[in-house]
């Protein structure tokens, strides 16, 4: 080719691909949500001299720009082939993949953020619980834990010794040796049900429970989770499979946020972008479960993150209730208006995600 | 607007290429001073009108020059255009200097900096100045002088334009292939190395500005990095700049011509920020005097032109700290020091350079001189960090090829080399076969960064 003919293949390449895709961009139909980001997108801002005077209206459209942009999807993919195959990045979005997980790098140990939770944690205690409760707490493994190879970990040890110097009135039940990779999703910070029956039992070993393992497997639905949108170039899938059995199947659940009452599993949540919420509904302040074939009078309260709603339904069987309550939704001001704490068994499930970025719990 | 944004790439550029170019010759200039305005507005709402007061003063004052060419006239319009720069750039800083000479408690003003003031004020200085000095036309057309000041490819981080140099492209502009084809090529590279180097460095320098994990070699590592951030960052935009007005037909002049390959500071300041330093030596330096004047003069001058330098990058100490570093590099390369580095190899003499300059943009980059001064005696293990950790061998391994690519482009190997393949023909051939694929290329992947909304600071534009 010589210059000449390669000056206008240039120019025309270059014209056509800026002027095509500002077509196609003022032609596509916007989308409202991004299944893989998981947020609802920029629409185009509304416009008004004073938007438009005080910078507001393109800011927004900057962001309507990106958002929108025709092809996003492909692009992202081809940012994070392009940091993880060319540039050899070690992580994209702070996400790499590791024995076909994705896995999330959490880092560093940030002690104010475990000094927040045990504060919260030690009103609670203060404000309802005595010696009539009997008072047990988990801490859940991110998966960056089970990762031997040369990625940014957390100080483990220190995060737990933390909580165990500040929890003193607790017992701290730790299951980290009852848990490896494969007990968590491919695509998804959290852990699967089914692999989840060693935790349950080393709790209910520490909480004198007594648990059947006679649980029904069933596939309920293909997911992919939070991780396959931040790294989109990842192939792989999940399943969410849940255990159940009589006891789980018999049991109701009372939401008191929406006055209504719904299974253990939410069947209902199979078509949602995140469909880890058929377990307990999701993020929901505070729920009752009933268990009709539970011990009179033997009740659980449970003060949660996301990985308790696939744990709690294990630890149902002996209990004619458990209430699970997140303070991340609720204020724990007002709880007495909801639960009575006496003579009453209380878990406290959080996970090193949560513990190393509490600023969510109220 | 950011020449690195969706918003400039995928709708304001093809949108004014397409109306400039389809529009009749004579209306072109109006078309660039609207789409200058635009593009002004989108990031500076309020701010448009400073600009535009600034140019009607300029345009009366230029013409009031030229009728009288009297000096006053000329003091009086460079003092405005001075002195409106010094109130939205320096007022604070000089509040809180007298709050801390005096132990007053004089309240700051927060004036938001206007962005690309202190580039077209020097545009504006530049044009008035040069029709005292009758080295110019006067410009009665307000809209071509308008078109000049606000110019959107160079308005908002240069390169420092001067009248002179685009006065006659104001007039009369050649359009053809060759000069927009090199047009696209400078700025989709520029686009690459702004976006695909200069950032991913600056998240680099910002992992270790954020951890209290330090090493001996992470201080190394966000020295070395900044350094080349720096570079990539502002040559970035200046390539960006000579791309989009060679399409426009405009010939700005080079503002980089890889600074880390000199061989003396002296040698460095006439290879980086080119428009700049030519700016202080024509307009300051030399009126001064220059070196015309004797030594103690043209320390004296080169002492005034190096603080002037630092105080323009900002209104902080550590700016005037780091012109003032530079200035006496220069005064001791000129009078002793120089004669002594021509007699040295290459290779130290680089070393030499690259070390004083990255020293210089840790104060550069520093929010104090204190972290400044952390941040230097960490390179030498002062501050009882360990030689290596976890943390450093994290982010050296995920940033090497990044670092590598950086030596590399900081430096003419590539260029040379393609320059000397293309002296064979059928070697010609096949470069210019690649060049558009690698030109789309770059503009996809960058697009692809972009969507992802990923870290995109311009460090410039804070000047």
């Amino acid at each position: 080719m010589n210059d000449r003919i390669k000056d206008i293949v240039v120019t025309i390449s270059f014209l056509f691909v800026i002027i095509v895709i500002l077509i196609a961009n003022l032609i596509k139909a916007d989308t409202e949500i991004s299944l893989t980001e998981r947020r609802r997108l920029q629409e185009f801002p509304k416009f008004s001299i004073n938007e438009l005077l005080t910078g507001n209206f393109f800011e927004k459209f900057e962001k309507y720009s990106m958002d929108q942009f025709v092809r996003k999807e492909a692009l992202r993919s081809l940012k994070t082939n392009i940091e993880m195959k060319v540039l050899k990045k070690q992580d994209s979005n702070n996400i790499y993949e590791y024995d076909q997980k994705l896995i999330e790098q959490i880092y560093p140990l940030n002690e104010k953020s475990i000094m927040n939770i045990t504060n919260k944690m030690n009103e609670i205690y203060q404000s309802y619980l005595d010696e009539t409760n009997e008072i047990y707490y988990i801490i859940v493994p991110d998966k960056n834990y089970f990762v031997n190879d040369n990625h940014l970990k957390l100080d483990y040890t220190k995060l737990q010794n933390t909580m165990i110097n500040n929890l003193e009135w607790a017992e701290y039940i730790n299951i980290f040796d009852c848990l490896d990779l494969s007990c968590y999703y491919a695509t998804d910070s959290h852990w699967k049900q089914e692999r989840l029956q060693k935790v349950a039992n080393k709790i209910s070993a520490n909480m004198n429970l007594k648990l059947h393992e006679d649980y029904e497997e069933k596939k309920i639905v293909d997911f992919k989770g939070v991780h396959s949108g931040q790294f989109p170039i990842s192939t792989e899938t999940d399943e969410i499979r849940i255990l159940t059995n009589e006891v789980i199947e018999n049991c109701t659940v009372y939401n008191y946020e929406t006055n209504t009452t719904t299974k253990i599993y939410d069947l209902g949540k199979k078509n949602s972008s995140d469909k880890y919420d058929i377990y307990l509904s999701g993020a929901v302040p505070i729920l009752k479960i009933e268990n009709p074939n539970g011990i009179l009078n033997k009740e659980l309260i449970v003060f949660r993150d996301s990985y308790g709603s696939s744990l709690v339904p294990l630890l149902v069987e002996e209990y004619q209730n458990v209430t699970v309550i997140d303070t991340r939704y609720v204020s724990p001001k007002i709880l007495d208006k909801y639960v009575e704490f006496e003579n009453k068994d209380i878990l406290f499930i959080y996970s090193t995600l949560l513990i190393n970025n509490s600023i969510s719990l109220k | 607007m950011l020449f690195t944004s969706i918003s400039f790439l995928y709708y304001f550029l093809p949108i004014v290429i397409i109306f400039y170019f389809i529009i009749p010759k004579k209306m072109r200039n109006f078309i660039l001073l609207i789409s200058s305005m635009v593009f002004y507005f989108y990031g500076e709402p309020k701010y448009i009108f400073l600009m535009l007061a600034e140019i009607l003063i300029a345009y009366i004052g230029a013409i009031l020059i030229d009728k009288y060419k009297k000096k006053s006239l000329l003091i009086a319009s460079v003092s405005i255009h001075i002195g409106l720069l010094c109130i939205f750039k320096y007022t604070d800083f000089i509040i809180l200097n007298i709050n801390q000479i005096l132990n007053t408690n004089l309240s700051p003003l927060r004036i938001a900096l206007p962005i690309g003031i202190s580039f077209y004020t020097f545009q504006i200085l530049s044009y008035v100045i040069d029709v005292y000095k009758g080295k110019v036309k006067v410009q009665r057309n307000i809209l071509k002088l308008a078109t000049y000041i606000s110019l959107f490819p160079q308005l908002i981080a240069g390169p420092i334009v001067r009248y002179e140099t685009i006065e006659s492209k104001l007039d009369n502009r050649n359009y053809n292939f060759e000069n927009f084809s090199y047009g696209v090529r400078r700025f989709t590279i520029g686009l690459g190395k702004k976006v695909l180097i200069a950032n991913m460095l600056g998240e680099l320098c910002k992992q270790f500005t954020g951890t209290d994990e330090k090493s001996i070699v992470l201080y190394w590592i966000f020295a070395i990095s900044y350094m080349l951030q720096i570079y990539f960052d502002f040559s970035s935009y200046s390539d960006m700049a000579i791309g989009l007005g060679r399409i426009f037909g405009f010939h700005f002049l080079e503002n980089f011509n890889y600074p880390y390959t000199s061989k003396s500071i002296t040698e460095f300041w006439r290879r980086w920020h080119i428009s700049l330093s030519s700016w202080f030596k024509d307009y300051v330096y030399i009126p001064l005097g220059g070196n015309r004047e004797g030594l103690k003069k043209q320390i004296r001058n080169i002492l005034i032109v190096w603080g002037l330098t630092g105080i323009w990058h900002g209104a902080s100490w550590n700016f005037v700290i780091w012109g003032a570093l530079f200035g006496i590099i220069l005064i001791i390369e000129k009078v002793f020091l120089g004669k002594y580095l021509e007699k040295l190899p290459t290779f130290f003499r680089r070393i030499y350079v690259l070390f004083v300059v990255m020293i210089s943009f840790i104060i550069f980059n520093a929010e104090s001189i204190g972290e400044a001064w952390k941040n230097i005696i960490g390179l030498f293990g002062a501050n009882g960090e360990n030689l290596i950790n976890t943390y450093t061998k994290y982010y050296l391994r995920s940033y090497t090829v990044i670092i590598i690519a950086g030596f590399i482009g900081a430096t003419p190997l590539l260029k040379n080399i393609i320059l000397k393949l293309k002296k064979n023909e059928k070697a010609n051939n096949i470069i210019n076969l690649l060049e558009p694929l690698y030109i789309i290329s770059i503009l996809l992947v960058v697009t692809a960064y972009l969507v992802d909304n990923s870290y995109n600071p311009f460090l410039y534009f804070r000047f």
